[in-house]
């Protein structure tokens, strides 16, 4: 089998033709200057890239924003953040889905924002916030019918005599 | 994409893939992934309401966690139980603070009770990171439901 299948392939391959230095055919003495990439392995593992971070993606479902001069308190036992209406406390100023509110018509906002799909109540204060405001929160949650409460935390651990802080 | 062809009229079987548009896509894909990914992830730290939201037949009868921060941050731990008198206990603040040294341990003690409910009861001046490590040192301790008291 003088012109084998491979052999041919090799011989006729569009990399090894229209290469410009010693393009194929030409006999020389030199090492070619030109060489044929075996891309497959770097598609696949550009394959594995892109189904992991889809993957991880998908994992949040609830985007948050957190405001510049927010921080938010950390938690240990934390939970994925699933879909629902999202409460904003920057300072003295209440949003409720980015849309700024007052503590007098928070809750007719949270009764027009909630939804089947987005049944839970997701709160997002600074952690120097004092209870109060967080309390006329949950008071107007409960006033519009939520029944859950998520508190949006940082996962990550603190050490438990670190100066109580 | 390129087709070899062989020595003679016969059609050669083998077929070369042009998969360079394939690995633009995946870079594009790539690219636009890595961009709109969340590095640091939101979690959330999920509870009821503890008062308020039920009528008092749907009050669960078993044994429960009372835990009450008062001005001073000093904590008072109360365990109720549905056919026992109330046993309650005062941890105190240390600088100012909660005492989580004394809690962790107060509460690893008391969870051992099979209590599976807690509520919290903060006052008004009670900082929001001091009620979300109280809540998260009670679920460390095995606690399921957590309940949140509003003022």
């Amino acid at each position: 089998m003088k012109q084998g299948i491979l052999a041919t392939q090799i011989k006729n391959s569009p990399l090894l033709i229209q290469k410009r230095v010693r393009a194929a055919g030409v006999k020389s003495k030199g090492k070619s200057l030109l060489f044929a990439m075996n891309l497959t392995t770097l598609i696949d593992a550009f394959c594995i890239l892109v189904i992991f971070l889809l993957s991880n993606m998908n994992g949040q479902l609830q985007n948050l924003t957190v405001g510049k001069n927010t921080t938010l308190p950390t938690a240990t036992l934390t939970e994925i953040m699933n879909a629902g209406v999202v409460v904003r406390m920057e300072g003295n100023d209440i949003f409720v889905e980015d849309k700024p509110t007052t503590s007098e018509t928070i809750v007719k906002v949270l009764i027009d924002s909630k939804t089947e799909e987005k049944n839970s109540l997701i709160i997002q204060a600074d952690k120097d916030a004092d209870y109060d405001k967080i309390s006329l929160i949950l008071r107007a949650g409960g006033v519009a019918g939520f029944e859950k409460y998520a508190f949006a935390v940082l996962p990550g651990n603190y050490a438990i005599n670190a100066g109580n802080k | 994409m390129g087709l070899a062809s062989g020595s003679g009229g016969k059609k050669d079987l083998n077929v070369e893939l042009n998969l360079l548009p394939v690995f633009d896509i995946l870079s594009v894909c790539i690219c636009f992934l890595l961009m709109t990914v969340v590095w640091v992830e939101v979690r959330s730290l999920e509870t009821k309401q503890a008062i308020g939201g039920q009528s008092l037949d749907e009050t669960d009868p078993r044994a429960s966690l009372w835990v009450s921060i008062d001005e001073k941050n000093n904590i008072t731990v109360t365990i109720k139980k549905p056919k026992a008198a109330d046993k309650s206990n005062t941890l105190a603040a240390k600088d100012g603070q909660i005492d989580w040294m004394k809690a962790k341990s107060y509460l690893l003690a008391t969870t051992s009770q099979k209590i599976e409910n807690a509520h919290v009861l903060p006052t008004k001046t009670t900082k929001y990171d001091q009620v979300i490590r109280l809540m998260d040192l009670l679920k460390q301790n095995g606690i399921k439901d957590v309940g949140l008291s509003p003022i």
